[in-house]
Protein backbone atom coordinates (compact mmCIF):
# COMPACT_ATOMS: atom_id res chain seq x y z
CA UNK A 1 0.00 0.00 0.00
CA UNK A 2 1.53 3.63 -1.06
CA UNK A 3 0.43 6.67 0.41
CA UNK A 4 1.53 8.80 -2.60
CA UNK A 5 0.86 12.06 -0.89
CA UNK A 6 1.86 12.98 2.66
CA UNK A 7 3.82 15.75 4.36
CA UNK A 8 5.95 13.57 6.63
CA UNK A 9 9.48 15.66 5.83
CA UNK A 10 10.15 17.30 8.89
CA UNK A 11 10.93 21.11 8.46
CA UNK A 12 9.71 21.35 4.84
CA UNK A 13 6.71 22.69 4.93
CA UNK A 14 3.32 23.24 7.51
CA UNK A 15 3.52 19.25 7.78
CA UNK A 16 5.64 18.44 10.31
CA UNK A 17 7.73 20.88 12.66
CA UNK A 18 9.60 18.36 14.41
CA UNK A 19 11.24 14.88 14.06
CA UNK A 20 9.60 13.09 16.38
CA UNK A 21 5.93 14.47 15.24
CA UNK A 22 7.32 13.22 12.01
CA UNK A 23 8.11 9.78 12.72
CA UNK A 24 5.20 9.23 14.83
CA UNK A 25 2.89 10.44 11.90
CA UNK A 26 4.95 7.35 9.76
CA UNK A 27 4.43 4.94 12.62
CA UNK A 28 0.60 5.60 12.81
CA UNK A 29 0.70 5.18 9.00
CA UNK A 30 2.48 2.09 9.58
CA UNK A 31 0.44 0.80 12.01
CA UNK A 32 -2.01 0.65 9.17
CA UNK A 33 -0.71 -1.01 6.93
CA UNK A 34 1.30 0.96 5.00
CA UNK A 35 3.85 -0.07 3.26
CA UNK A 36 5.61 2.76 1.31
CA UNK A 37 4.86 6.60 1.52
CA UNK A 38 6.02 9.48 -1.06
CA UNK A 39 6.62 12.69 1.06
CA UNK A 40 5.54 15.08 -0.74
CA UNK A 41 6.23 18.30 0.92
CA UNK A 42 4.69 21.70 -0.71
CA UNK A 43 5.77 23.68 -3.07
CA UNK A 44 3.63 27.03 -2.10
CA UNK A 45 5.80 30.41 -2.66
CA UNK A 46 2.98 32.41 -1.72
CA UNK A 47 2.44 30.98 1.72
CA UNK A 48 6.28 30.94 2.34
CA UNK A 49 7.33 27.13 1.20
CA UNK A 50 9.59 27.29 -1.72
CA UNK A 51 12.35 24.54 -0.75
CA UNK A 52 14.55 24.23 -3.18
CA UNK A 53 14.80 20.39 -4.63
CA UNK A 54 18.35 20.19 -3.39
CA UNK A 55 17.48 21.53 0.10
CA UNK A 56 14.41 18.83 0.14
CA UNK A 57 16.92 16.04 -0.93
CA UNK A 58 19.36 16.79 1.84
CA UNK A 59 16.41 16.87 4.03
CA UNK A 60 14.89 13.74 3.11
CA UNK A 61 18.36 11.66 3.17
CA UNK A 62 18.63 12.71 6.64
CA UNK A 63 15.03 11.66 7.72
CA UNK A 64 14.94 8.37 5.84
CA UNK A 65 18.56 8.01 7.63
CA UNK A 66 17.00 8.03 11.00
CA UNK A 67 13.56 6.41 9.62
CA UNK A 68 16.03 3.16 8.67
CA UNK A 69 18.02 3.71 12.30
CA UNK A 70 14.44 3.40 13.70
CA UNK A 71 13.42 0.41 11.98
CA UNK A 72 10.37 1.70 10.87
CA UNK A 73 9.68 -0.74 7.68
CA UNK A 74 8.10 2.09 5.60
CA UNK A 75 9.87 2.61 2.05
CA UNK A 76 10.22 6.26 1.56
CA UNK A 77 10.51 8.45 -1.26
CA UNK A 78 10.34 11.93 -2.27
CA UNK A 79 8.14 14.27 -4.48
CA UNK A 80 6.77 17.30 -4.12
CA UNK A 81 2.91 19.07 -4.20
CA UNK A 82 3.44 21.86 -6.53
CA UNK A 83 1.40 24.78 -6.40
CA UNK A 84 0.58 25.88 -9.99
CA UNK A 85 0.43 29.48 -10.67
CA UNK A 86 0.08 30.68 -14.47
CA UNK A 87 2.93 33.41 -13.59
CA UNK A 88 5.20 31.16 -12.49
CA UNK A 89 6.91 28.73 -15.51
CA UNK A 90 5.88 26.15 -13.51
CA UNK A 91 7.34 23.20 -16.13
CA UNK A 92 10.87 25.28 -17.04
CA UNK A 93 11.23 24.76 -12.99
CA UNK A 94 10.84 21.17 -13.52
CA UNK A 95 12.81 21.06 -16.60
CA UNK A 96 15.87 22.56 -14.84
CA UNK A 97 15.56 20.53 -12.19
CA UNK A 98 14.06 23.25 -9.45
CA UNK A 99 11.15 21.39 -8.98
CA UNK A 100 10.46 17.36 -7.88
CA UNK A 101 8.61 15.28 -9.96
CA UNK A 102 7.39 11.56 -7.72
CA UNK A 103 10.23 9.60 -6.53
CA UNK A 104 11.79 10.13 -10.04
CA UNK A 105 9.25 9.44 -12.51
CA UNK A 106 7.20 11.98 -15.06
CA UNK A 107 4.44 12.45 -12.69
CA UNK A 108 3.37 15.48 -11.03
CA UNK A 109 1.68 16.43 -7.69
CA UNK A 110 -0.34 19.70 -8.70
CA UNK A 111 -2.62 21.60 -6.46
CA UNK A 112 -4.05 24.54 -7.48
CA UNK A 113 -5.92 27.97 -5.70
CA UNK A 114 -9.12 26.82 -4.10
CA UNK A 115 -11.01 30.01 -4.72
CA UNK A 116 -9.59 30.73 -8.06
CA UNK A 117 -9.29 28.60 -10.86
CA UNK A 118 -5.99 29.15 -13.09
CA UNK A 119 -7.24 30.50 -16.24
CA UNK A 120 -5.72 27.48 -18.60
CA UNK A 121 -7.39 24.55 -16.80
CA UNK A 122 -7.96 22.79 -20.04
CA UNK A 123 -4.38 23.38 -21.34
CA UNK A 124 -2.34 22.50 -18.12
CA UNK A 125 -2.29 18.31 -19.22
CA UNK A 126 -1.31 18.97 -22.60
CA UNK A 127 1.08 21.82 -21.69
CA UNK A 128 2.90 19.40 -19.12
CA UNK A 129 2.75 16.59 -21.49
CA UNK A 130 4.45 19.01 -24.27
CA UNK A 131 7.62 18.61 -21.78
CA UNK A 132 6.87 14.33 -20.98
CA UNK A 133 5.05 15.27 -17.47
CA UNK A 134 2.11 13.62 -16.29
CA UNK A 135 0.05 15.49 -13.81
CA UNK A 136 -1.41 14.40 -10.89
CA UNK A 137 -4.01 16.18 -9.73
CA UNK A 138 -3.59 16.71 -5.42
CA UNK A 139 -7.09 16.40 -3.84
CA UNK A 140 -9.40 17.02 -6.73
CA UNK A 141 -12.35 16.76 -4.69
CA UNK A 142 -11.45 19.95 -2.65
CA UNK A 143 -11.78 22.62 -5.22
CA UNK A 144 -15.89 24.42 -5.95
CA UNK A 145 -14.58 25.32 -9.48
CA UNK A 146 -13.58 22.07 -10.89
CA UNK A 147 -16.48 20.00 -11.93
CA UNK A 148 -16.33 16.23 -12.59
CA UNK A 149 -16.69 16.94 -16.59
CA UNK A 150 -13.65 18.84 -16.82
CA UNK A 151 -11.94 16.28 -14.72
CA UNK A 152 -12.75 13.72 -17.08
CA UNK A 153 -11.72 15.78 -19.83
CA UNK A 154 -8.06 15.89 -17.97
CA UNK A 155 -8.55 12.14 -17.32
CA UNK A 156 -8.68 11.39 -21.21
CA UNK A 157 -5.94 13.69 -22.07
CA UNK A 158 -3.32 11.71 -19.49
CA UNK A 159 -4.13 12.85 -15.95
CA UNK A 160 -4.14 11.25 -12.77
CA UNK A 161 -6.62 11.69 -10.16
CA UNK A 162 -5.73 11.78 -6.51
CA UNK A 163 -8.40 12.10 -3.72
CA UNK A 164 -7.79 12.93 0.34
CA UNK A 165 -9.44 9.53 2.26
CA UNK A 166 -9.80 12.21 4.94
CA UNK A 167 -12.70 13.44 2.23
CA UNK A 168 -14.81 10.89 2.76
CA UNK A 169 -14.96 10.58 6.28
CA UNK A 170 -17.54 12.00 8.42
CA UNK A 171 -16.63 15.50 9.24
CA UNK A 172 -15.48 16.74 6.40
CA UNK A 173 -16.77 19.48 4.32
CA UNK A 174 -19.69 18.41 2.75
CA UNK A 175 -19.13 19.19 -0.59
CA UNK A 176 -15.87 17.64 -0.71
CA UNK A 177 -16.76 14.68 0.77
CA UNK A 178 -20.11 14.56 -2.10
CA UNK A 179 -17.22 14.97 -4.76
CA UNK A 180 -15.08 12.74 -3.93
CA UNK A 181 -18.03 10.20 -3.44
CA UNK A 182 -19.15 10.92 -6.86
CA UNK A 183 -15.45 10.89 -8.59
CA UNK A 184 -15.39 7.32 -7.50
CA UNK A 185 -18.64 6.31 -8.27
CA UNK A 186 -17.32 7.53 -11.72
CA UNK A 187 -13.91 5.26 -11.60
CA UNK A 188 -11.99 8.67 -11.98
CA UNK A 189 -10.31 8.34 -9.15
CA UNK A 190 -6.32 6.82 -9.64
CA UNK A 191 -5.25 7.04 -6.36
CA UNK A 192 -6.65 7.86 -2.32
CA UNK A 193 -3.55 9.30 -0.30
CA UNK A 194 -3.91 10.89 3.30
CA UNK A 195 -2.90 14.39 2.65
CA UNK A 196 -1.72 13.89 6.48
CA UNK A 197 -0.21 17.27 8.04
CA UNK A 198 0.86 17.24 12.30
CA UNK A 199 -3.02 18.38 12.29
CA UNK A 200 -4.81 16.04 10.24
CA UNK A 201 -4.46 12.69 10.87
CA UNK A 202 -5.76 9.96 8.51
CA UNK A 203 -7.77 7.42 10.09
CA UNK A 204 -6.69 4.85 7.36
CA UNK A 205 -8.93 2.28 8.91
CA UNK A 206 -12.10 3.95 8.23
CA UNK A 207 -11.43 4.88 5.19
CA UNK A 208 -10.64 1.78 3.70
CA UNK A 209 -13.76 0.73 4.74
CA UNK A 210 -15.32 3.73 2.66
CA UNK A 211 -13.63 2.06 -0.06
CA UNK A 212 -14.13 -1.44 0.02
CA UNK A 213 -17.19 -1.36 -2.34
CA UNK A 214 -15.30 0.29 -5.56
CA UNK A 215 -13.23 -2.56 -6.88
CA UNK A 216 -10.56 -1.16 -7.73
CA UNK A 217 -6.61 -0.59 -5.88
CA UNK A 218 -6.12 3.31 -4.99
CA UNK A 219 -2.70 2.25 -3.32
CA UNK A 220 -0.59 1.64 -6.19
CA UNK A 221 2.48 2.20 -6.62
CA UNK A 222 4.21 5.01 -8.36
CA UNK A 223 6.15 3.96 -11.26
CA UNK B 1 -32.44 27.22 -45.24
CA UNK B 2 -30.16 24.87 -46.48
CA UNK B 3 -26.60 24.49 -47.60
CA UNK B 4 -25.20 22.12 -50.02
CA UNK B 5 -23.42 19.16 -48.85
CA UNK B 6 -19.78 19.80 -50.14
CA UNK B 7 -17.78 16.61 -47.89
CA UNK B 8 -18.66 13.86 -45.94
CA UNK B 9 -16.46 12.21 -43.40
CA UNK B 10 -16.69 9.01 -41.54
CA UNK B 11 -16.62 8.20 -38.14
CA UNK B 12 -13.20 7.45 -36.33
CA UNK B 13 -12.11 9.52 -33.14
CA UNK B 14 -11.13 7.92 -30.26
CA UNK B 15 -13.43 8.51 -27.37
CA UNK B 16 -12.75 7.47 -23.80
CA UNK B 17 -16.12 6.79 -22.19
CA UNK B 18 -16.87 6.67 -18.62
CA UNK B 19 -19.78 5.20 -17.26
CA UNK B 20 -22.12 6.30 -14.69
CA UNK B 21 -25.02 3.84 -14.50
CA UNK B 22 -26.73 4.45 -17.39
CA UNK B 23 -25.57 7.46 -17.98
CA UNK B 24 -22.86 8.04 -20.35
CA UNK B 25 -20.19 10.79 -19.54
CA UNK B 26 -18.01 10.65 -22.48
CA UNK B 27 -14.67 12.99 -22.56
CA UNK B 28 -12.98 13.42 -25.66
CA UNK B 29 -9.31 13.77 -26.21
CA UNK B 30 -9.05 16.99 -28.07
CA UNK B 31 -5.30 15.45 -29.05
CA UNK B 32 -6.22 15.95 -33.76
CA UNK B 33 -4.90 13.80 -36.55
CA UNK B 34 -4.09 15.20 -39.63
CA UNK B 35 -4.91 12.11 -41.83
CA UNK B 36 -4.27 14.06 -44.71
CA UNK B 37 -0.40 14.53 -43.44
CA UNK B 38 -0.35 11.24 -41.40
CA UNK B 39 -1.41 8.72 -44.26
CA UNK B 40 -1.82 10.71 -47.75
CA UNK B 41 -3.18 7.33 -49.16
CA UNK B 42 -6.08 6.36 -47.18
CA UNK B 43 -9.71 6.69 -48.09
CA UNK B 44 -9.95 9.43 -45.23
CA UNK B 45 -7.05 11.50 -47.04
CA UNK B 46 -9.34 11.11 -50.44
CA UNK B 47 -12.27 12.52 -48.61
CA UNK B 48 -10.47 15.55 -47.94
CA UNK B 49 -8.98 15.98 -50.95
CA UNK B 50 -13.36 15.65 -52.37
CA UNK B 51 -13.71 18.14 -50.10
CA UNK B 52 -11.12 20.57 -51.23
CA UNK B 53 -11.70 19.59 -54.99
CA UNK B 54 -15.53 20.73 -53.93
CA UNK B 55 -14.27 24.10 -52.74
CA UNK B 56 -12.71 24.68 -56.08
CA UNK B 57 -15.45 24.39 -58.06
CA UNK B 58 -17.39 26.73 -55.93
CA UNK B 59 -14.75 29.22 -56.16
CA UNK B 60 -14.70 29.24 -59.95
CA UNK B 61 -15.81 32.47 -60.08
CA UNK B 62 -14.33 34.21 -57.57
CA UNK B 63 -11.01 33.80 -55.42
CA UNK B 64 -11.80 31.63 -52.52
CA UNK B 65 -8.92 32.96 -50.44
CA UNK B 66 -10.33 33.22 -46.85
CA UNK B 67 -12.26 30.93 -45.04
CA UNK B 68 -13.96 30.24 -41.82
CA UNK B 69 -14.83 26.50 -40.59
CA UNK B 70 -17.70 26.52 -37.95
CA UNK B 71 -20.05 24.38 -36.54
CA UNK B 72 -23.46 24.68 -34.41
CA UNK B 73 -22.02 23.43 -31.11
CA UNK B 74 -18.88 21.84 -29.90
CA UNK B 75 -16.88 19.59 -30.62
CA UNK B 76 -18.56 18.21 -34.15
CA UNK B 77 -14.87 18.31 -35.82
CA UNK B 78 -14.42 22.01 -37.04
CA UNK B 79 -10.59 21.69 -36.23
CA UNK B 80 -10.19 18.39 -37.78
CA UNK B 81 -11.68 19.06 -41.29
CA UNK B 82 -9.74 23.11 -40.97
CA UNK B 83 -6.18 20.94 -40.32
CA UNK B 84 -7.07 18.11 -42.80
CA UNK B 85 -8.17 20.53 -45.18
CA UNK B 86 -5.34 22.70 -45.16
CA UNK B 87 -3.10 19.62 -45.09
CA UNK B 88 -4.59 19.27 -48.96
CA UNK B 89 -4.20 22.41 -49.94
CA UNK B 90 -0.21 22.41 -48.64
CA UNK B 91 0.33 18.94 -50.43
CA UNK B 92 -1.23 21.05 -53.69
CA UNK B 93 1.61 23.03 -53.16
CA UNK B 94 -0.02 25.94 -51.90
CA UNK B 95 0.84 28.25 -49.29
CA UNK B 96 -0.82 27.88 -46.20
CA UNK B 97 -2.02 29.66 -43.13
CA UNK B 98 -4.05 28.77 -40.13
CA UNK B 99 -5.20 31.43 -37.44
CA UNK B 100 -6.99 30.61 -34.02
CA UNK B 101 -9.25 32.60 -33.37
CA UNK B 102 -11.26 30.71 -31.30
CA UNK B 103 -10.04 32.58 -28.30
CA UNK B 104 -12.29 30.97 -25.33
CA UNK B 105 -11.18 27.51 -25.58
CA UNK B 106 -7.93 27.24 -28.39
CA UNK B 107 -6.87 24.14 -29.80
CA UNK B 108 -4.96 24.07 -32.79
CA UNK B 109 -1.98 24.65 -31.35
CA UNK B 110 -2.66 21.11 -30.20
CA UNK B 111 -2.02 19.74 -33.59
CA UNK B 112 1.29 20.67 -34.33
CA UNK B 113 2.66 20.17 -30.49
CA UNK B 114 3.56 23.57 -30.13
CA UNK B 115 2.38 26.16 -26.78
CA UNK B 116 0.13 28.37 -26.63
CA UNK B 117 2.85 31.56 -26.59
CA UNK B 118 2.89 34.56 -28.65
CA UNK B 119 -0.43 34.24 -30.62
CA UNK B 120 -2.60 36.68 -32.06
CA UNK B 121 -4.44 37.69 -28.90
CA UNK B 122 -0.56 38.77 -27.80
CA UNK B 123 -0.17 40.98 -31.04
CA UNK B 124 -3.79 42.25 -30.94
CA UNK B 125 -2.81 43.44 -27.39
CA UNK B 126 0.21 44.73 -28.42
CA UNK B 127 2.54 42.23 -26.89
CA UNK B 128 4.20 40.47 -30.13
CA UNK B 129 4.97 41.75 -33.62
CA UNK B 130 3.05 40.45 -36.39
CA UNK B 131 6.40 38.51 -38.07
CA UNK B 132 6.84 36.68 -33.85
CA UNK B 133 3.21 35.32 -34.45
CA UNK B 134 3.27 33.30 -37.25
CA UNK B 135 4.89 30.19 -36.75
CA UNK B 136 6.25 27.50 -39.47
CA UNK B 137 4.73 24.13 -38.22
CA UNK B 138 5.27 21.86 -41.23
CA UNK B 139 5.89 21.79 -44.89
CA UNK B 140 3.77 24.81 -46.79
CA UNK B 141 1.92 25.34 -43.52
CA UNK B 142 2.04 28.43 -40.89
CA UNK B 143 0.00 28.78 -37.86
CA UNK B 144 -1.10 31.81 -35.99
CA UNK B 145 -2.12 30.32 -32.54
CA UNK B 146 -4.14 32.09 -30.00
CA UNK B 147 -1.98 32.81 -27.08
CA UNK B 148 -2.92 34.80 -24.19
CA UNK B 149 -6.70 34.84 -22.93
CA UNK B 150 -8.12 37.71 -23.97
CA UNK B 151 -11.32 38.60 -21.35
CA UNK B 152 -13.37 40.55 -24.27
CA UNK B 153 -13.03 38.18 -27.59
CA UNK B 154 -15.75 40.09 -29.39
CA UNK B 155 -14.40 43.55 -29.07
CA UNK B 156 -11.04 42.08 -29.81
CA UNK B 157 -12.27 39.99 -33.19
CA UNK B 158 -14.29 42.89 -34.18
CA UNK B 159 -11.15 45.15 -34.22
CA UNK B 160 -9.42 47.10 -37.33
CA UNK B 161 -5.91 45.78 -36.62
CA UNK B 162 -7.40 41.84 -37.02
CA UNK B 163 -8.38 42.89 -39.98
CA UNK B 164 -5.74 44.66 -41.22
CA UNK B 165 -3.43 41.66 -39.85
CA UNK B 166 -5.76 39.62 -42.36
CA UNK B 167 -5.69 41.68 -45.24
CA UNK B 168 -2.02 41.98 -45.16
CA UNK B 169 -1.91 37.93 -44.95
CA UNK B 170 -3.42 37.50 -48.02
CA UNK B 171 -0.81 38.69 -50.11
CA UNK B 172 1.41 36.08 -48.51
CA UNK B 173 -0.58 33.27 -48.83
CA UNK B 174 -2.53 31.20 -50.86
CA UNK B 175 -5.08 29.46 -48.68
CA UNK B 176 -6.14 31.35 -44.91
CA UNK B 177 -8.39 28.87 -42.72
CA UNK B 178 -9.86 30.38 -39.94
CA UNK B 179 -10.84 28.38 -37.00
CA UNK B 180 -13.48 30.27 -34.58
CA UNK B 181 -15.81 29.13 -32.01
CA UNK B 182 -18.88 27.08 -32.67
CA UNK B 183 -21.81 29.62 -33.76
CA UNK B 184 -24.77 28.78 -31.46
CA UNK B 185 -22.29 29.43 -27.99
CA UNK B 186 -21.08 32.68 -28.80
CA UNK B 187 -21.29 35.14 -31.20
CA UNK B 188 -17.88 35.22 -32.23
CA UNK B 189 -17.95 33.33 -35.54
CA UNK B 190 -20.78 36.12 -36.85
CA UNK B 191 -17.85 38.70 -36.26
CA UNK B 192 -14.80 36.80 -37.68
CA UNK B 193 -16.76 36.27 -40.86
CA UNK B 194 -16.07 39.89 -42.17
CA UNK B 195 -12.77 38.64 -42.77
CA UNK B 196 -13.72 36.02 -44.75
CA UNK B 197 -14.58 34.64 -48.23
CA UNK B 198 -17.36 31.85 -47.62
CA UNK B 199 -18.03 29.78 -44.20
CA UNK B 200 -17.50 26.25 -44.56
CA UNK B 201 -20.42 24.51 -41.65
CA UNK B 202 -19.69 21.74 -39.97
CA UNK B 203 -22.05 19.36 -38.56
CA UNK B 204 -21.57 16.25 -37.24
CA UNK B 205 -24.07 13.23 -38.56
CA UNK B 206 -24.04 11.60 -35.20
CA UNK B 207 -24.10 14.09 -32.45
CA UNK B 208 -25.30 17.84 -33.80
CA UNK B 209 -29.04 17.62 -33.04
CA UNK B 210 -31.10 18.32 -35.96
CA UNK B 211 -32.51 21.71 -34.03
CA UNK B 212 -29.30 22.74 -33.54
CA UNK B 213 -27.53 22.87 -37.54
CA UNK B 214 -31.03 24.57 -38.45
CA UNK B 215 -30.84 27.17 -35.86
CA UNK B 216 -27.09 27.35 -36.70
CA UNK B 217 -27.97 28.11 -40.30
CA UNK B 218 -30.76 30.73 -40.01
CA UNK B 219 -28.23 32.21 -37.21
CA UNK B 220 -25.32 32.63 -40.68
CA UNK B 221 -28.56 33.92 -42.86
CA UNK B 222 -29.55 36.52 -40.53
CA UNK B 223 -26.09 37.78 -39.96
CA UNK B 224 -25.76 37.91 -43.84
CA UNK B 225 -22.91 34.99 -43.91
CA UNK B 226 -22.02 33.42 -46.81
CA UNK B 227 -21.97 29.05 -46.36
CA UNK B 228 -19.94 27.43 -48.65
CA UNK B 229 -21.32 24.54 -48.08
CA UNK B 230 -21.84 21.85 -45.02
CA UNK B 231 -19.46 19.24 -44.30
CA UNK B 232 -20.97 16.12 -42.54
CA UNK B 233 -18.73 14.46 -39.82
CA UNK B 234 -18.82 11.00 -38.01
CA UNK B 235 -20.73 9.56 -40.71
CA UNK B 236 -21.27 6.24 -38.98
CA UNK B 237 -21.19 3.70 -41.98
CA UNK B 238 -24.24 2.60 -41.83
CA UNK B 239 -23.03 1.66 -45.47
CA UNK B 240 -20.28 -0.31 -43.90
CA UNK B 241 -22.54 -3.28 -44.82
CA UNK B 242 -23.57 -2.46 -48.24
CA UNK B 243 -22.36 -4.01 -51.26
CA UNK B 244 -21.66 -1.12 -53.22
CA UNK B 245 -19.53 0.66 -50.53
CA UNK B 246 -17.23 -2.62 -49.31
CA UNK B 247 -16.64 -3.10 -52.95
CA UNK B 248 -15.60 0.68 -53.20
CA UNK B 249 -13.15 0.24 -50.21
CA UNK B 250 -11.60 -2.72 -51.65
CA UNK B 251 -11.46 -1.41 -55.41
CA UNK B 252 -9.59 1.58 -53.75
CA UNK B 253 -7.31 -0.34 -51.81
CA UNK B 254 -6.43 -2.65 -54.27
CA UNK B 255 -5.45 -0.07 -56.71
CA UNK B 256 -4.75 3.14 -55.17
CA UNK B 257 -4.51 2.60 -51.41
CA UNK B 258 -1.57 1.49 -50.07
CA UNK B 259 -2.61 -2.37 -49.21
CA UNK B 260 -4.90 -2.04 -46.84
CA UNK B 261 -3.44 -0.64 -43.73
CA UNK B 262 -5.54 2.68 -43.98
CA UNK B 263 -8.68 1.31 -43.73
CA UNK B 264 -10.12 4.31 -41.85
Amino acid sequence: MTDIHAHILPDADDGSSSLESSLAMLEREVAFGITDVVLTPHYHPRRGYAKTAAELKELFAAFAEEVAARGIPAGLSLGQEICYGEREDVVGMLDRGELLTMNGTNKVLLEFSVSRPPDDISEIAYKFSLHGYKVILAHAEIYPWLDLKTIASMKAEGCFVQINGGSLLRGSAGAAKRRAKALLKDALVDWVASDIHSFRPCDWGKVREKLRKYPADFFGKIG
Amino acid sequence: MTANLIGKLRRGRAKVEYMKKDKKRVAQNPGYRIVSMENPLSPAAEAFRRLKVSLDFLGVDEKLQVMQVCSAVQGEGKTTVLLNLGAIYAEDGKKVLFIDLDLRRPRLHRAFKIENKLGIADYLAGYAKAEEIVKHVSANIDLINCGIKAPYPTSVLGSQQLKNLVEDMRGRYDIILIDCPPVLTVTDACITSRLTDGTIFVVSASTTEKAAAKEAVSVFRQNNIRILGCVMTEVSCGLRGSFYYNNTLKYYNANYGDGGTAGN
